[in-house]
């Protein structure tokens, strides 16, 4: 869909956003705001001039907001808008979570450079699980940034149940690989609507995480 | 287990033209509609989505949504657990026994 401005301007440059369907999304530079009339989680804005437009998405506490500098007719930018929530990251972590109760405790900690760090322990048995409660909705979000090491290659898994040692309801995962310095994880999760839990599968080694973040 | 996959690492249970086959235990026990629900980027690999997002392998992850796929694993399961009844039934026929 095309949004015009009413008694502007002849169309001068075209951005178009993909949002998290659902939301309201504006689009504004200065006292101009166009409004996309639907939420179906793609819109083209029609922009009537030059200068630094905003585009910004906005469902329930969630907002995002990116700056789209148009300086020339004609000129054509897509924008992707995505919620961040920080599940963990170098603050702590997000009051909501806490240890899932499987066995091998999640806990915070801090390490040999006073960083704050998530670990996921092996538990010393198996059936002795490692992962976050409550589930997390993932409805609203495109992918789960991992960053972390682990004591051996492990996996780190987003679960459509609790998780168990089978890996009955392990819906989608990256390996966390073997080291001693942290590396970046993406866990693709935009086709999962819904609540899941985060942990790692049953293991050997334990898994430091540095930073959980949905976008 | 061998499944096939395409230039995207969408995943497949049978071989055609632009995919290869990989060896892999990831989705052993699961149905074809299950398999090929999902994205597969083997470990070395890395998938770029075409916002240019980057997912190192590997990685594992539905490629849409999985309401039919778990409809399908779950007839998947009951249809197995009949045959391994059937089965088990025979045995016990041949051995004249009962549980």
């Amino acid at each position: 869909m095309i949004y015009v401005l009413s008694g502007e301007a002849a169309p001068y440059a075209v951005i178009g956003v993909t949002y998290p369907s659902g939301s309201t999304v504006t689009c504004t530079n200065g006292s101009k705001t166009l409004k996309a009339k639907d939420t179906s989680g793609k819109a083209l804005f029609v922009i009537p001039s030059a200068g630094t437009w905003t585009v910004k998405a906005v469902k329930g506490s969630k907002s995002k907001s990116k700056a789209v500098s148009i300086t020339a007719e004609g000129q054509v930018v897509t924008v992707t808008l995505a919620y961040e929530y920080v599940i963990f990251n170098s603050g702590g972590l997000n009051s909501a979570y806490s240890d899932g109760g499987g066995g091998a405790t999640v806990t915070v900690t801090t390490d040999s450079s006073g960083i704050k760090i998530l670990t996921f322990p092996h538990g010393g048995g198996y059936d002795r699980m490692a992962y976050l409660k409550p589930a997390v909705d993932l409805t609203d979000y495109k992918t789960l940034k991992i960053s972390g090491f682990a004591t051996a290659d492990r996996k780190f898994a987003v679960w459509k149940t609790v998780p168990d040692s089978g890996n009955a309801g392990m819906t989608a995962s990256v390996v966390i690989r073997r080291g001693t310095s942290k590396s970046s994880y993406t866990i693709d999760v935009s086709n999962l609507t819904g609540n899941y839990y985060l942990g790692t599968q049953y293991g050997t080694g334990d898994t430091t995480i540095y930073e959980l973040v949905l976008e | 287990m061998t499944i096939y996959v395409d230039s995207d690492y969408k995943c497949y249970v049978s071989m055609a033209d632009g995919r290869r086959a990989i060896e892999t235990n990831e989705f052993d026990g699961k149905c074809p509609e299950w398999i090929e629900s999902f994205r597969f980027v083997p470990a070395g690999e890395t998938w770029v989505e075409s916002n240019g997002v980057m997912f190192h392998g590997e990685m594992i992850a539905p490629w849409k949504d999985l309401s039919d796929a778990y409809a399908a694993q779950a007839a998947y399961v009951t249809a197995q657990n009949k045959q391994y009844e059937a089965a088990l039934t025979a045995i016990e026929n041949a051995l004249e026994v009962t549980t």
